[in-house]
């Protein structure tokens, strides 16, 4: 996992979460604001922009830098987003894969630590093994 | 013979990738129209790959992502897709 990830990153999560509503909107809104949120975060980092659009598979083109998602989703922009930050060099582990996944997972983890929580719990992060009170009570 | 790509290895930790030969995805807004076509149906043969090689263990369904990269000096473009999967794919938050 990644522990030293940028405050202005977290920050942005979090307001596109918590006070613009990401999981409260419409899906055509929620789009917006992943669109608003990965811009934002692209500054951070100073990359260009990878364009955000409706997709039947998640997917990122790495010639067109061009990010596709199937619905709404936190973790999935992040992820996808990660494949850009990995196609500007920025990449820790060698399995592109498994550095998209850490990358994604921890900053929902930093930025929202409750909703993690919860999310996690719920199964509703991709790639996790299951959370340990669930473990423990045997549920799945 | 098929030339692998040097970007990617052919499997990872959930995922596997494909040599998929296909038309030119254009960056050019103006063509988005045939841009989503021709990207829709390279990453349809991708998937389509994938279910081949996995089923029955696993689907389509069970796709998490697929990461494209073009293939350099060839007259016919070619992509390699990895595709990403997981069998206990719900919905992600």
């Amino acid at each position: 996992m990644f522990t030293d990830i940028s405050n202005r990153t977290l920050k942005i999560v979090k307001k596109y979460v918590k006070k613009k509503g990401l999981w409260r909107v419409t899906e055509e809104e929620g789009f917006v604001l992943l669109r608003e949120m990965i811009k934002e975060i692209s500054v951070v980092y100073g990359f260009s922009v990878p364009r955000l659009d409706l997709s039947n598979h998640e997917h990122y083109i790495n010639s067109l830098e061009q990010i596709g998602l199937p619905k709404v989703s936190l973790v999935s922009a992040l992820h996808e987003f990660r494949h850009h930050m990995q196609k500007k060099g920025r990449k820790r582990y060698d399995d592109i894969e498994v550095d998209a996944r850490a990358w994604s997972i921890s900053v929902f983890k930093l930025a929202l630590p409750y909703d993690f929580d919860s999310a996690w719990r719920r199964g509703m992060i991709w790639y996790l093994p299951i959370h340990p009170e669930n473990r423990d009570r045997g549920v799945d | 013979m098929v030339k692998r790509s040097n970007q990617i290895p052919d499997e990872g930790v959930g995922w596997t990738s494909y040599q998929i030969v296909g038309r030119p995805l254009q960056s050019v807004r103006r063509m988005v129209d045939v841009q989503e076509n021709e990207l829709s149906i390279l990453l349809e043969r991708a998937a389509n790959k994938f279910v081949l090689e996995h089923k029955p263990l696993y689907g389509r369904n069970d796709i998490t992502d697929m990461v494209v990269f073009r293939e350099n000096g060839r007259r016919v473009p070619q992509y390699n897709i990895l595709v990403a999967f997981t069998k206990a794919k719900g919905e992600q938050v």
